[in-house]
């Protein structure tokens, strides 16, 4: 047993940096593949909800001061629960607001003094997932003037995602394939120098299992490799990114983070790769 | 214990062996001769079932090669001592590991005392004591060779496929091999031995398989080289 073991140690002892680099390679891209297919998988559930999402303003009127406006919200809370971000923006906010783009505007507009609060709309905005019943009772609220509602805010986001989902399936698809087409390679070379070895082996009586020993030893450790390398890589470098995509914008603040457990099934599968690539081996010394 | 009827054996469309038939019994010690490129190394591979005849039928202890059972044909494996004219030693194992391999995948326990002393008696015979714990991929040619023979030896086998042992040996070891070649058949098994060496012929007389073409010329008692 151990000296079919060591048989299957040649190719890291006979080209040792041709293992190493490609079975970092090889981790890489399964990082990056797992890392691509995670978001795939996270889009969907976060498009939905984005598609769903509603900024709803609620006009006050002109007679409703800022005092029962808040009183108001806390009326809302009550009723809708915290799912929905709400907030009120006071005719002075709503200055606020204008001033950065529109000084020239506010100048004019100051010189109504108390009269202000009948010029300037005053509204309270809420954010979330609504349903038609919560809508009705907003409307329904006699401190309300009326209602605006704009449902198609995230639309270029969600286009975003959507292009993003696709190319995350291509990549996928293209890493998969390039992870294989090196395992193929890298098993071919190592067949060439283990193939005497294991045709002898079977030439001399060994067993089925016996003559997959070495072929297992090798492929089991470049995929041993790469797994690890992968499974660092989505505990560093995928917490890192993950972080950085969530200061990108706040659509983004939903995107659950990169379970942890992934990078053990990283570990497993590159493992089952390399394992599996083994028969190459085995079938390449004809005996 | 090996019959050939009409074997046949083609390379990309090239008969490399027409119509080869021939038995070998228990005992029987016998050479291949023939020139260079007449199909030796390809018949012993055969025999050696490491390939199968393209056309015609091997019979190997009884069982047709074309349809043994993988069980079976590994037991038959593990009953035959062969060495291949390249010998395939396992460079990262030491000659003693390379040996008791062949003891360990013939079935056999390599650790008792009685495999070890058998190691040890082969390596001396073959003037390979010293080099016991060298790793095998750091001998001569010469040496390699030696050590085939002793891995396919040590287990005893029921048949000997000894495709040109003697190649790239001196005078001496020349004859300590073919000794234990004649001691394995005088002991029951089977010997076949491919070779170009008129001198040993002439010394260890033994029946002739003369291959020319891929073709069986003669069959029979030969004193002399016969090629
Ligand atoms: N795997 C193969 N594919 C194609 N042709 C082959 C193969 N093996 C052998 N041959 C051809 O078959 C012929 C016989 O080769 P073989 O090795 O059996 O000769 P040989 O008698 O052993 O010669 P030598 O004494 O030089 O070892 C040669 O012409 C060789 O080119
Ligand atoms: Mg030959």
């Amino acid at each position: 047993m151990k000296h079919l073991i060591r048989i299957g140690l040649r190719p890291w002892k006979q080209a040792f940096w041709s293992q190493w680099i490609a079975s970092l390679g090889m981790g890489v891209l399964l990082f990056g593949g797992g890392y691509s297919y995670w978001i795939f998988t996270s889009i969907p559930p976060l498009m939905k909800n984005l598609g769903e999402q509603e900024l709803v303003m609620a006009y006050l009127n002109p007679d409703v001061n800022d005092q029962s406006a808040l009183q108001l919200i806390a009326k809302m809370r009550s009723q809708f629960g915290s799912s929905l971000e709400m907030g009120y923006v006071s005719a002075s906010d709503f200055l606020k607001k204008m001033k950065a783009n529109n000084s020239s505007l506010i100048q004019e507009l100051s010189y109504f003094g108390e009269e202000m609060d009948e010029l300037i709309p005053r509204y309270i905005y809420m954010n979330g997932v609504f349903t038609p019943s919560m809508k009705n009772f907003i409307q329904s609220l006699v401190e309300v003037e009326s209602v605006d509602s704009t449902g198609d805010r995230y639309q270029s986001t969600i286009q975003t995602f959507l292009i993003l989902e696709r190319f995350s399936v291509a990549a996928v698809l293209i890493l998969f394939l390039t992870i294989a087409s090196i395992l193929f390679h890298l098993m071919k070379t190592n067949a060439n120098l283990l193939k005497d070895s294991i045709s002898m082996v079977r030439l001399m009586g060994g067993s089925y299992f016996q003559s997959r020993i070495p072929g297992l030893v090798t492929g089991g450790l470049i995929g041993l490799f790469s797994g690890l390398t992968a499974g660092i890589l989505w505990i560093y470098a995928g917490g890192a990114f993950y972080r950085l995509v969530r200061e990108l914008s706040p659509a983004f603040q939903m995107l659950p983070g990169p379970p942890v457990e992934v990078s053990l099934i990283l570990v497993g599968v590159a493992f089952f790769l390399g394992a599996f690539s083994s028969i190459i081996l085995r079938e390449s010394s004809n005996a | 214990m090996l019959t050939l009827r009409q074997v046949n054996k083609v390379y990309h469309g090239e008969k490399v062996l027409d119509q080869i038939s021939f038995d070998v019994k228990r005992g029987n010690f016998l050479y291949l001769l023939g020139g260079s490129g007449a199909g030796k190394s390809t018949l012993l591979r055969m025999l050696a079932t490491e390939e199968l005849p393209s056309d015609g039928s091997l019979t190997v202890f009884g069982y047709d090669l074309k349809k043994v059972p993988p069980t079976t044909l590994k037991a038959m494996r593990q009953a035959i001592g062969y060495i291949p004219q390249k010998v395939r030693l396992i460079p990262d194992l030491t000659v003693f590991d390379n040996i008791a391999l062949s003891l360990t995948l013939a079935g056999r326990r390599t650790l008792s005392l009685d495999a070890k002393s058998k190691i040890a008696e082969l390596l001396g015979q073959l003037g390979l004591m010293s080099k016991s714990e060298t790793l095998a991929g750091n001998l001569s040619g010469g040496e390699s060779q030696r050590v085939a023979v002793a891995r396919a030896l040590v287990r005893s086998p029921e048949l000997i496929i000894a495709d040109e042992p003697t190649g790239a040996q001196d005078f001496n070891e020349v004859w300590a091999i073919m000794d234990l070649l004649v001691k394995a058949s005088q002991r029951g098994a089977a010997v076949i031995v491919a070779t170009h060496d008129r001198e040993i012929i002439k010394r260890v007389q033994n029946s002739c398989l003369v291959l020319k073409e891929g073709r069986l010329q003669t069959q029979g008692y030969r004193e002399r080289g016969a090629y």
